[in-house]
């Protein structure tokens, strides 16, 4: 299966990290997509219609990038997309235990800064 | 705004008293249990769940005094108001003394009882309002804490992900001297979030809820998990780790995860701070009520008024952040209250360039016997 030119959405309030993820997906030949928040990712969603989504847990408010999940399994045009939850919370808080990605409804849950030998191994994982 | 529907016990040997209170109580609107001795009340205690418990003083069996301690102690937020059989000024003022917030001198009056247990209840109304706030300013100040651990974060995990690009060539070709500074910059950002994420653990950590999840726990398990993942660094250091365990030590009742960050701690800074070609031994054994756990090591020790302050938070022996030893300052602080939070304890012996022993005891899990 080609992996190049399928199209990856990036929903997430830092665009520091729009900027870096974007160019570690481009230099992998994948098409971007960028959008700033939850309400403009899931308008660019329907606009675009991507193959994959990487999204941000904490934006704007505590729990912005898992409501954008929630939308996304309700609506069935991309309920069975491929979901990456990226989020800079610290996931291996050994005393309090994260819940995993099974909770969060995605394909992967990583940890910013992501190595982008790790980033694309899961993209490639999630698409296939 | 008072309890109108409150859960009241009353317990009390006469049979009249329990049920002239439940009578008068029950019209006031409440639900009302009784109980004819000490440990009826007290087993009626723990289902019902009462609002305020009335207690005769004077009873056959266990004393009212001595249900009012363990009233006291179960749960302080329940309401005790003792019924004294004479108006002895003195037993009632132990009483009060022992937990009781009132007392009600037999013969009463309906009104006389109903005043009183209403005045009981307001003080309740008011010590559940103090809880919920209490839980309430638990709850912003840990929401707080992963918000500001998340805005710390943040930048850092965006400034690392631009140098692993640049780093990748993504950006343009990197010169060698170039690239050896970003992994500079990249590793020193990693410790800092490394730091932060030690720091939020040891600032939200929560002995009791630890303390719910614990499992019976195998400390040579453990030993020989941690000293195989610190193999490589003792290797590099040419340093030598022994593990000496008794043979069918007991069980302990502990948290794998914390444990670990205990022996992880403890045995990567035997290694860390030791002379190249030291020696680190691990001795797990049983003494008394407790398993204990050694590492000693014969590295560069530390100086005897350095000792009382090495489990503070973020103190380091020789003050300076660069050397050549790179640490938080936050491993033994951590160490400690996880010890703590197992109700153990933790003791250390140096003598500076001999070398360090830490000892850590850890109480056994005790199988009762069948009707013990």
């Amino acid at each position: 299966m080609n992996l190049k030119g399928k199209r990856i959405l990036i929903i997430d309030d830092d665009p520091d990290f729009v900027r870096s993820t974007g160019m570690i997906l481009k230099s992998a030949g994948y098409e971007v997509l960028e959008a700033f928040s939850g309400k403009e990712g899931l308008e660019k969603s329907k606009a675009e219609n991507p193959d994959l989504y990487i999204i941000d847990l904490m934006m704007e408010t505590y729990s912005e990038g898992s409501l954008v999940v929630d939308a996304l399994v309700k609506d069935e045009n991309t309920r069975d997309k491929p979901r990456i939850m990226i989020t800079s919370v610290d996931l291996k808080g050994p005393w309090d235990s994260y819940p995993g990605d099974e909770w969060l409804a995605c394909d992967f849950l990583l940890q910013k800064p992501v190595p982008p030998a790790e980033l694309l191994k899961c993209v490639e994982k999630a698409i296939a | 705004m008072l309890l109108e529907k409150a859960n009241l016990l009353v317990i009390d040997d006469e049979e009249i008293v329990r049920n002239s209170c439940t009578k008068i109580l029950t019209e006031e609107g409440h639900v009302v249990r009784g109980a004819e001795n000490g440990d009826q009340g007290l087993n009626v205690f723990k289902e019902f769940h009462p609002d305020l418990v009335l207690i005769d003083l004077k009873m056959p069996g266990k004393s009212g005094m001595e249900v009012l301690e363990e009233l006291e102690s179960a749960d302080p937020d329940v309401v005790k108001i003792v019924i004294t059989g004479y108006a002895t000024v003195s037993s009632a003022l132990d009483a009060m003394k022992r937990g009781a917030y009132d007392f009600i001198p037999k013969p009463f009056s309906p009104d006389e009882l109903v005043l009183v247990v209403t005045r009981g209840l307001e003080k309740r109304r008011l010590l559940m309002e103090k809880k919920a706030l209490l839980i309430g300013q638990e709850k912003i100040r840990r929401n707080m804490v992963s918000l500001v651990s998340h805005e710390l974060r943040a930048p850092i995990a965006a400034t690392v992900q631009y140098l692993e690009v640049i780093l990748e060539g993504v950006a343009g070709e990197v010169s060698s001297e170039a690239e050896e500074l970003i992994h500079r910059c990249d590793e020193r950002l990693r410790e800092m979030l490394e730091l932060i994420n030690k720091w939020i653990n040891l600032a939200v950590f929560d002995p009791i809820k630890l303390a719910e999840h614990f499992e019976d726990v195998n400390l040579s398990e453990m030993a020989l998990k941690s000293m195989e993942l610190l193999k490589s660094s003792a290797d590099k250091k040419k340093v030598r780790l022994s593990l000496e365990a008794q043979k069918n030590v007991p069980v302990i009742a502990g948290s794998k995860i914390c444990l670990e960050e205990v022996f992880n701690n403890l045995i990567g800074n035997a290694i860390k701070y030791n002379r190249k070609k030291g020696r680190v031994a691990v001795k797990i054994y049983e003494q008394g009520n407790d398993v204990c756990f050694e590492v000693n090591d014969n590295g560069i020790g530390i100086e005897k008024e350095n000792l009382p302050r090495i489990f503070d938070e973020f103190y380091r022996v020789d003050g300076r952040r660069t050397s050549p030893i790179q640490g938080s300052g936050l491993g033994l602080a951590i160490v400690k209250t996880m010890v703590d939070a197992h109700g153990g304890a933790i003791s250390v012996d140096s003598r500076f360039g001999d070398g360090t022993s830490f000892k850590i005891r850890l109480p056994k899990v005790i199988h009762l016997e069948k009707g013990s």
